[in-house]
């Protein structure tokens, strides 16, 4: 990836990489569209500061992540309404440990498409449960496949806090998603 | 190497971030252990069901939202405080100096000794400060209500007409003060002269509180008012025969309990006495709203009468409430059973989304206050209005009334956990376009957030008021279309098995004036529930 791309190409390449890392972050797509529009829109101011020490991706990465992290502590402070997918059980829900989640009446998955449609709802609802840190160093290790050193520059961590983290995060995850973590069997 | 340390490093392991040496340590120890084994394979499977969650597309029209949020940042002007920062500083100082001067002002005006006194009480007032608030008062010497008419808002509970009193100066021992506090209420509960020495002491107070130091009725009414609302408290009714009952239910014994004028006369006073009484007053109000004594507390939430709650249980003599309910008839089984002003109030506030049955009692015109049983039948199951004309005709004073009762019918049926708790909403606004870019859902329970979704969804012209003690908003938006007219709709919202389950509905109006680009969305207003939620989409 050029270092100094144009500002139209620069949002163009890198809008689908915020906005997919945003809507994981925030679990919905009206947040992670102005949570991703926001970053980009502050990544484009600092651009010209820029100084190529890391991969672009992981400096966009990083300011998507400080951007939310900012949004999550004022939303605290304000306790911040949300609007939640319809067909997410999440929000106030009371859930247990047990990892069956709650999915919407009358929405037997059947076929592979709805089975596979449940499983990231399930994965998604776990996940936003997870502490807002432990949350982004699961995503940016497991889905963007970014390295603990990557994750340690864009999250503003030390490497062993990562591990650690990624450590405890998955074994959250475990927990919470019980039903679809088929035990003793190599994936 | 024990499991525990295998545990630890197995999230390393399956990122592949150990030494050579490392890893074979495990791999050996997986092989022989299955515990650990079983732990890697569901750690492994973890990691990829995280990365298997799939990647999405840019919502339609992401970039030219984004460019013209760009346009619009960027020729907005910069902002005055790094353009012009000694301006702004000054402005800033200008306008700090003056709310100072302006809050000043007013407290000086609204309670010039009694407002600073409040600050101390924050929330929970421990014993200590009680036990002083007491002794204080008790060291003021306070009479009794000669002249109730210099002081109509305040009454006290214990007031007696023609009765008299009066504790004593700062040098008598607290045993005669006692003594004296006794005989005085005595006196006043058999309606007696209390003796002479105590009309003395009276006399000499009275003689202390000169005109000129008198708190007016206005500005203690103020500091009331302004405390109330603070507590939530919309209205503060003075207790008195004539006046409104307190608030209980109606198979509950009349009792005497605490109230907000405990300890507190009716009576002109001094800026210190009234401080000692606001004191009082204050303390008690925390404390009553803290026990959450609804049954006591002087609060009226609406048109200035205390509501009057209707239990199903049969009251006892001389309570207010309804007569036993009436034996349910079979074909009604699982039917709402409600009082009839509820039955009232659901129609006055609604028409739609009423049980298919209501079981009212209007009054019998022979007795007027015994009431009847009486059954109706909504005109269409499920979703028709309710036949509620007799009811309506039925209503009298309660009609005023009928939302808190209804609101207080429904509290006591979701006791029961089986019976699902209706909430009907009071107002709703259900647009085709307006709504927000995708489809989700939202309860707002408060007013930052209310007026933040005022902001980004603009229903109405100018923010509708909530009382979020007791009202909270739903919101339902459907997925938006650039070809179709979509709807979506709010079908009901009801309390069920510990969770409010909020039931909606989308659609696609086909018909040719139908609106589009569409982006619909549905908001009601329905009593506030603290109930976890869940959306549930209906055919």
């Amino acid at each position: 990836m050029s270092k100094e791309p144009s500002e139209e190409k620069f949002l163009e390449v890198n809008a689908p990489l915020v906005y997919n890392l945003a809507l994981r972050l925030v679990g919905n797509p009206a947040d992670a569209e102005d949570l991703a529009q926001d970053a980009l829109l502050r990544a484009l101011k600092a651009l010209p500061k820029f100084r190529g020490d890391s991969l672009t991706t992981t400096w966009v990465y990083r300011i998507t992540v400080n951007t939310w992290k900012n949004r999550v502590r004022s939303e605290k402070r304000r306790s911040f309404w949300k609007t939640l997918p319809l067909n997410l059980f999440v929000g106030d829900s009371d859930e247990d440990e047990s990892g069956e989640s709650h999915i919407a009446d009358g929405a037997p998955a059947l076929d592979a498409d709805m089975e596979k449609e449940e499983t990231s709802q399930a994965v998604q609802a776990a996940l936003l449960k997870l502490d807002e840190e432990s949350r982004a160093v699961i995503i940016l290790r497991d889905l963007k496949g970014m390295s603990y050193q990557e994750i340690a520059e864009t999250m503003s961590l030390p490497e062993g806090t990562v591990k650690s983290r990624i450590s405890r995060a998955r074994e959250t995850l475990k927990n919470r998603l019980k039903s679809f973590v088929e035990f003793g069997k190599r994936p | 190497m024990n499991d525990r340390h295998i545990k630890t490093l197995i999230s390393d392991y399956i990122d592949d971030a150990l030494s050579a040496g490392e890893r074979r340590r495990i791999d050996a120890h997986v092989e022989k252990c299955q515990e650990c084994r079983e732990e890697l394979d569901a750690l492994q499977n973890v990691s990829k069901l995280v990365a298997s969650l799939p990647s999405k597309e840019l919502p339609d029209g992401f970039m030219t939202r984004l460019r013209s949020r760009r346009r619009r940042e960027e020729s907005a002007p910069a902002s005055p405080w790094l353009v012009f920062p000694r301006k702004s500083l000054a402005l800033g100082l200008t306008g700090f100096i003056a709310c100072f001067l302006m809050f000043r002002e007013i407290r000086y005006r609204l309670a010039p000794t009694v407002l600073s006194d409040a600050n101390m009480i924050s929330g929970a007032m421990d014993r200590k400060i009680s036990e002083e608030f007491d002794y204080s008062a008790r060291q003021q010497g306070y009479d009794t209500p000669a002249d109730q008419g210099r002081w109509s808002g305040l009454s006290g509970p214990q007031a007696a007409p023609g009765a008299g009193g009066a504790v004593r100066g700062l040098e008598e021992p607290e045993e005669r003060v006692n003594k004296k506090t006794l005989e005085m209420l005595q006196a006043a509960e058999a309606g007696r002269p209390v003796s002479k020495e105590i009309q003395k002491d009276i006399a000499s107070a009275k003689t202390k509180a000169s005109p000129a130091s008198r708190v007016t009725n206005e500005r203690l009414r103020s500091y009331l008012d302004a405390q109330s609302r603070a507590m939530g408290i919309k209205k503060i009714m003075p207790p008195s025969n004539s006046g409104p009952v307190t608030v209980r239910r109606a198979d509950e014994p009349q009792e005497k309990g605490p109230s907000m004028w405990d300890g507190v006369e009716d009576k002109p006073m001094t800026r210190d006495e009234a401080r000692q009484a606001m004191r009082r007053m204050t303390k008690n109000l925390y404390e009553i709203r803290q026990q959450g004594d609804w049954k006591r507390s002087p609060t009226v939430p609406i048109d200035g009468r205390t509501p009057q709650l209707i239990a199903k249980t049969e009251p006892k003599s001389g309570a207010i409430g309804l007569d036993s309910p009436p034996p349910v008839p079979k074909e009604a089984v699982g039917a709402r059973s409600i009082d009839y002003a509820g039955a009232n109030a659901a129609k006055k506030l609604r028409g739609k989304k009423q049980p298919d049955t209501i079981l009212v009692r209007k009054p019998s015109a022979a007795t007027g206050a015994v009431l009847a049983p009486t059954r109706i039948v909504a005109r269409n199951p499920g979703s028709g209005p309710v036949v509620a004309t007799q009811a309506v005709a039925a209503a009298g004073n309660f009609s005023k009334h009928a939302s808190d009762i209804l609101r207080s019918t429904q509290s006591a049926q979701s006791a029961r956990k089986d019976v699902p708790r209706i909430l009907d909403w009071t107002r709703e606004w259900n647009r085709a376009t307006g709504g927000m870019p995708q489809a989700g859902g939202a309860v707002i329970k408060n007013a930052v957030d209310w007026a933040d979704m005022h902001q980004r969804v603009p229903f109405a012209q100018a923010l509708p008021p909530l009382d979020f003690d007791a009202e909270m908003a739903v919101a339902v938006y459907g997925e938006p279309s650039m070809e179709q007219s979509r709807r979506a709709s709010i079908v009901s919202v009801t309390e069920e098995n510990g969770r409010l389950m909020i039931r909606y509905r989308t659609g696609t109006d086909t018909s040719p004036e139908a609106v589009k680009p569409s982006a619909p969305f549905h908001i009601v207003i329905v009593p506030k529930s603290d109930l976890p939620f869940s959306f549930v989409q209906v055919p």
